[in-house]
């Protein structure tokens, strides 16, 4: 059919594999964490999923700041800290240099489990937020580097250096809600649970639940919700111009007044179209949230003003003809859905 | 059963051998009789080896700066009898090449009780859990064989290999006292035991352990699930709170 042919269909069943090959894939790869493919992974698949083909950056990252920072600080010996430290961002960044922020729109189990719930809530009718107001926008978008910068890095270096308890040695992965999700979907319930052995850790696991709890509900309606506020998302940002797969953009003056693109990202990523209009040579427009999920190409209906580029190299282009076909899919796909439960939108024939 | 078996030296925090220090861990061997020859020998996460001596019946681990599982092995031969006691240790160090699964892959000889797998790095085995073992002799699996796993707290069962050599063991959760938090509860032993007679020899194999408390004490899944279920309705909350951004004001 030819509304099948699109890149978000294609992109689909790349998430879909990728999430069937990292939650299940220690079939393939093996079970120990020495055979997983990189143990640095720039995706959220979890490392205490006991069937994982790989594990994200960020467990290895707050274990050598909670167990590595304190001994260093203590013998004066700083490569105590900084020779695993960088063994991780080494082998996180010969990864990600492969596909940049595509491991978020492309790879994640997480950002792939919350398009799905979206996909979930749209079928069932439910209410649907394209956008958050631009004040809205304003005030999540640090809150990623929080997360990074306190979760991963600053409660895990604190507890090394003993002014929290041991509890703190890894606050975001406690908090994490695809530990929860991935370990749910092989079929364990080991990691749903609130811990009553500490106040610290009850704390934790309460707020681990209720962000797991809240990312489901949220997703059906918001596009993306834990992805804006998500540590690896900041990390992404921070190493963005070294990746080899960019999103470029040639704006020309009808941008101000489209803005199709925006309204597609669903990162509400605004400057998306008042940024690089009348230049002359395409721009890296890669930005800080962006998940290279490609739809504003998509969406866009002028001839190669976005593009997506692989080591400069075009590979997916906007262009009229695509856009005229991928609007028609979307409608047609809009209006498949099992049950109406927002009363408020007009209800579509299945 | 009169096979040697590995057991920490008493001391309640050294015997798991997960701690993330690399201070120096002491094991003894049991069931050792007094004039019979036995050879130690340490097999390296990189598989290298190293013979190590037995002072009385104890050796003393020091760290071999090398990451992941190491065995150590003590073998005995007493007339036509072949005695083999494994143990598996963690010991922190800088990373190898090699992984648990080709540790475990070592044909030792005789009969041997293989974990598969070995709890993940940083696990461990829990009680409440359910672990394969399998029972190979030269390398090949060992049918409808008879295994005796014991415990530290006096838990016993007798459990047969399937076709392919495999055993599943819930490992019980037996502990005098659990201390409701990770890590306080002293751990417990768990000791597996075969014996098997080819042309006239008799060979017999161990295979100990430490194992944890499971979670169970102190986590509660209904709980979670409860939570999980107020976010979910909160998040439904919100989202009818969520004011719509419309850009293009009329669609
Ligand atoms: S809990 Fe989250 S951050 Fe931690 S290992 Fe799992 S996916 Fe990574
Ligand atoms: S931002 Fe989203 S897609 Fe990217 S790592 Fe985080 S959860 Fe996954
Ligand atoms: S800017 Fe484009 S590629 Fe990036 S997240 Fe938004 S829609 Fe996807």
């Amino acid at each position: 059919m030819m509304w099948l042919k699109n890149l978000t269909v294609v992109r689909r069943f790349v998430q879909l594999f990728m999430f069937v090959f990292l939650v299940y894939g220690s079939v393939v790869v093996g079970f120990y964490a020495a055979d997983k493919i990189s143990g640095a992974l720039p995706s959220l698949s979890c490392a205490y999923d006991s069937m994982n083909a790989d594990y994200c950056a960020l467990i290895p990252l707050q274990h050598q700041m909670h167990h590595r920072l304190g001994p260093a600080v203590d013998s004066g010996d700083m490569m105590k800290l900084f020779m695993p430290l960088v063994t991780t961002l080494v082998t996180f960044l010969m990864m990600f240099v492969l596909l940049n922020k595509a491991f978020c729109g492309w790879i994640c189990p997480l950002g792939f489990f919350q398009e799905v719930m979206q996909l979930i809530g749209q079928k069932l009718g439910l209410r649907k937020v394209d956008s958050l107001s631009h004040g809205a926008v304003d005030k999540v978008r640090p809150v990623k580097w929080l997360m990074l910068g306190g979760l991963v890095f600053g409660l895990p270096a604190l507890t090394s250096l003993g002014f929290l308890s041991d509890e703190w040695g890894d606050p975001f992965c406690q908090i994490c809600p695809s530990r929860i999700m991935t370990t749910l979907f092989t079929g364990s319930d080991e990691q749903l649970f609130v811990d009553t052995s500490t106040p610290s850790y009850m704390v934790l696991s309460i707020l681990g639940d209720f962000l797991f709890g809240l990312t489901i509900a949220m997703a059906m309606t918001l596009r993306q919700p834990f992805c804006r506020i998500c540590p690896l998302l900041a990390m992404h940002a921070l190493f963005r111009k070294i990746g080899l797969a960019r999103l470029v953009k040639k704006g020309t003056s009808r941008c101000d007044k489209c803005g199709i693109c925006a309204e597609a990202c669903p990162m509400d990523i605004r400057e998306l179209q008042t940024d690089h209009n009348a230049v002359e040579k395409a721009k890296d427009i890669t930005l800080p949230d962006c998940t290279l999920c490609g739809r504003c190409v998509e969406f866009c209906p002028d001839k190669d003003v976005l593009q997506i580029r692989y080591l400069n190299v075009p590979v997916f282009s906007a262009s009229p003809q695509y856009f005229k076909r991928r609007k028609k899919a979307q409608k047609e796909w809009d209006k498949v859905k099992l049950i109406g439960f927002n009363t408020d939108k007009t209800k579509v024939k299945p | 059963m009169a096979d040697i078996y590995w057991q920490p030296v008493n001391n309640p925090k050294g015997s798991g051998g997960h701690g993330h220090g690399r201070m120096a861990k002491a094991f003894q061997l049991m069931g050792l009789k007094g004039s019979t020859d036995t050879s130690v020998f340490y097999i390296h996460s990189d598989l290298e080896s190293s013979d190590l001596s037995l002072h009385g019946d104890a050796v003393h681990l020091k760290s071999t700066g090398k990451n992941n599982y190491h065995a150590l092995v003590a073998r005995q031969q007493q007339d036509d009898i072949h005695r083999l006691a494994i143990r598996y240790i963690y010991n922190n160090g800088r990373p190898v090449n090699t992984s648990p699964s080709e540790l475990l892959a070592l044909n030792l000889g005789g009969l041997q009780i293989i974990p598969s797998p070995l709890p993940r790095e940083h696990w461990k085995y829990k009680s409440k859990s359910l672990y394969r073992f399998q029972v190979t002799f030269e390398g090949k699996p060992l049918a409808e064989h008879g295994l005796l796993a014991t415990t530290r707290f006096g838990s016993n069962e007798i459990l047969h290999t399937d076709q392919s050599g495999f055993i599943e063991l819930v490992i019980p959760e037996d502990f005098p006292e659990i201390i409701p938090l990770k890590r306080a509860t002293p751990p417990g032993e768990i000791q597996l035991f075969s014996s098997y007679s080819s042309e006239g020899q008799v060979y017999e194999a161990s295979l100990t352990a430490a194992y944890h408390p499971s979670d169970s004490s102190w986590k509660s899944v209904s709980l979670g699930a409860l939570v999980v279920l107020i976010g979910l309705i909160f998040g439904f909350y919100i989202n009818r709170k969520l004011p719509e951004h419309n850009r293009r004001k009329a669609k």
